[in-house]
């Protein structure tokens, strides 16, 4: 647990905000989130779930903050685009497992959907031979892209309605970026809606390309210990059972998801 | 000034009031990074039963205003890898365990317990009698006071261990239900659990909870389990656990005061690991504040006129 303190709070559209956040602790890895406790009485009571956008380093490469990327759902982020410079904030982390890092002549692609792309952000800087692949609904969910170009990423983009980039959908970029590419060589780690990651593990699966998910669940300690975050996932000798997302992800491998008992949405 | 924090719960005597409440906790292991675990009176783990549960489907959890509703489904390993591989790690560090249990009938109760029984490092069983309706019969442990002794009997016949009762508040007299599992024997008594609530999604028009109903615990619940605690507490001899909301010191302080011998954090230590630590120091800042020696001079010293 560390005392953080708002060092910027940016609006990138009037519900995507990009905060800066003082932070010392352990150097978190691309795909591990955070916990912040928005209010420090009791509403909203719990903590909240952030993945980790980018680092602010020192010239030493010290870590001296993290920046956060988020949308405003309701009351806890609403109250978080509020927040001004100092605001003191309490948070947890980094906690996750957080994507494998690239082996030796691995192909990384990126599959960001949204909000998805807060931690996949960081997995482009930290390895930035990967290639990054951002889709959206419309211009507005879009807007965020424009926090990763500035870190000179150079994403390809697709919108829903093709207000912004090419129009359709990520598993269309994702599958003109395979061509001519030996599926056993590459790697795609991907965020987003369920439904985006549903429709990317199976073409994943399909075409014979190892895949990671990051996912997201309704959380209320990030710590393994409410038992909350549960997903369906195959194993336990194929009679499944439930993993959890905070404890052993937020990133699955998507063969270990069990997608059939998945509720988009959820 | 030297302050006694030691009390007896009832056969065991834990070195101060405060101990982590089941399903909050995990099994001690996960906060050790947060917390200084020595630093509790004791650790009560997650619902074991007799083989491992999967739980509910999700959502699992929700925020309500000031509090959150929770149908975990109380899933668990089981009570024999729990004790293979969770216990010792409480024990090698000297932290007492508290072990929750829960059965679907009487018969799986007992069989915990016996199980349970000459495992070292167990400070003590807690008996959930909350759980979810018996199959056979539509018996609610929790909610109908013959069951709730019986399955207390059943209990005690096989463990030589002290025995704690958690009551559930969803009934009309949780008096009736403490003297009843007084009458079965129970060392104690430890309430609440979560109070049965619901929040609908008024897009989808449906709980948002996968099970529809779950359980409420936080501060919202605080004066509802105060107050249970303070009228089961003047009606048994046995020690009192309170819990249900507490957050710091001061609502511990409520507990105890309306006659509750020790203490359980639960919700709490998700929003801060660190929770029943600071549960522990500010119980101690308290009474060098008013100059009380010995915390067991505050149970029950509520003033009721
Ligand atoms: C591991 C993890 C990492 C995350 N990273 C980010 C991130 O980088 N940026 C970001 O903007 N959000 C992220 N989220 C989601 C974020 O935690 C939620 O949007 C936030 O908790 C909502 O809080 P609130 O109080 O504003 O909304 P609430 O009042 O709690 O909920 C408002 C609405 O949002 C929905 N909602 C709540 N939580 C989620 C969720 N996890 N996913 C989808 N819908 C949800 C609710 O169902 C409800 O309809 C992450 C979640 C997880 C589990
Ligand atoms: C996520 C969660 C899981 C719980 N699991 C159990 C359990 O397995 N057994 C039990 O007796 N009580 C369980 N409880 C109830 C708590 O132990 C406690 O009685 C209740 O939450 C009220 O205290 P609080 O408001 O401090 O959380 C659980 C509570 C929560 C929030
Ligand atoms: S959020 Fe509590 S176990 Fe994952």
């Amino acid at each position: 647990m560390a005392r953080a303190e708002v060092l910027y709070n940016r609006a990138l559209s009037p519900y995507h905000f990009l905060m800066g956040l003082s932070y010392t602790g352990v150097r978190p890895a691309p795909g591990q989130f955070v916990m912040l406790r928005i209010s420090s009485g009791s509403d909203p009571l719990l903590r909240r779930p952030f993945g980790v956008f980018s680092l602010l380093e020192d010239e030493r490469g010290q870590v001296t903050g993290i920046t956060i990327l988020y949308r405003v759902v309701g009351r806890g982020t609403q109250i978080m685009s509020e927040f001004g410079e100092g605001q003191a904030v309490d948070l947890l982390g980094p906690l996750g497992n957080g994507f494998p890092a690239p082996k030796e002549g691995e192909r990384t692609i990126l599959v960001a959907g949204g909000m998805g792309l807060a931690p996949l952000n960081l997995m482009a800087l930290v390895y930035p031979e990967s290639k990054l692949i951002f889709g959206a609904r419309d211009g507005v969910e879009a807007s965020v892209i424009d926090a990763s170009k500035e870190y000179g990423l150079l994403p390809s983009v697709v919108t829903e309605d093709g207000s912004e980039g090419e129009k359709g959908l990520v598993t269309d970029l994702l599958s003109s970026a395979l061509e001519g590419l030996d599926p056993a060589s590459v790697v795609v780690h991907s965020c987003g809606p369920m439904g985006m990651l549903r429709a990317v593990s199976a073409l994943m699966l399909e075409m014979g390309v190892k895949t990671y998910v990051s996912l997201e669940n309704s959380m209320a300690c990030g710590l393994g210990a409410c038992l909350g975050c549960a997903v369906t996932c195959t194993g336990n000798g194929g009679e499944g059972e439930y993993r959890f997302v905070c404890s052993d992800g937020p990133v699955f491998e998507s063969t270990d998801i069990d997608w059939a008992r998945i509720r988009d949405g959820h | 000034m030297a302050i006694k924090t030691s009390v007896d719960i009832g056969g065991v005597t834990i070195k101060n009031p405060v101990m982590t409440a089941s399903g909050t906790f995990g099994y001690g292991e996960e906060f050790a990074p947060y917390t200084d675990l020595r630093a509790l009176g004791a650790v009560v783990v997650k619902g074991l039963s007799l083989k491992p549960r999967p739980g509910n489907p999700t959502p699992r959890t929700v925020e309500t205003p000031s509090g959150m509703l929770n149908a975990i489904g109380l899933q668990n390993v089981g009570v024999e890898p729990f004790i293979e591989e969770k216990l010792p790690y409480l024990r090698d560090i000297g932290v007492p365990a508290i072990a929750n249990i829960f059965g679907e009938s009487v018969d799986e109760y007992r069989a915990v317990a016996e199980r349970l029984e000459g495992c070292k490092g167990i400070a003590a069983i807690e008996i959930n009698i909350s759980c979810p309706n018996v199959k056979k019969g539509g018996l609610q442990f929790g909610t109908d006071p013959n069951s709730a002794r019986t399955v207390v009997e059943a209990v005690k016949a096989v463990t030589s261990l002290p025995v704690m009762t958690k009551l559930s508040p969803n009934v009309t007299d949780i008096r009736a239900m403490a003297l009843a599992v007084e009458d079965g024997g129970t060392d104690s008594i430890s309430l609440i659990n979560t109070i049965t609530g619901m929040v609908v999604d008024i897009d989808k028009r449906r709980p948002v909870l996968a099970n529809g109903v779950g359980g409420l615990s936080g501060p919202a619940i605080r004066p509802v389990a105060v107050r249970m605690v303070c009228e089961v507490a003047s009606v048994v001899r046995v020690p009192v656990i309170g819990m249900g909301g507490i957050m710091n010191g001061d609502d511990a302080l409520q507990f105890i005061i309306a006659g509750a011998t020790a203490v359980q954090v639960g919700t709490a230590s998700f929003i801060d690991p660190d929770s029943a630590a600071k549960v522990v120091s500010g119980i101690e800042s308290y009474m060098k504040k008013y100059n009380i020696e010995d915390i067991n001079e505050l149970v029950g010293s509520i003033k009721l006129d």
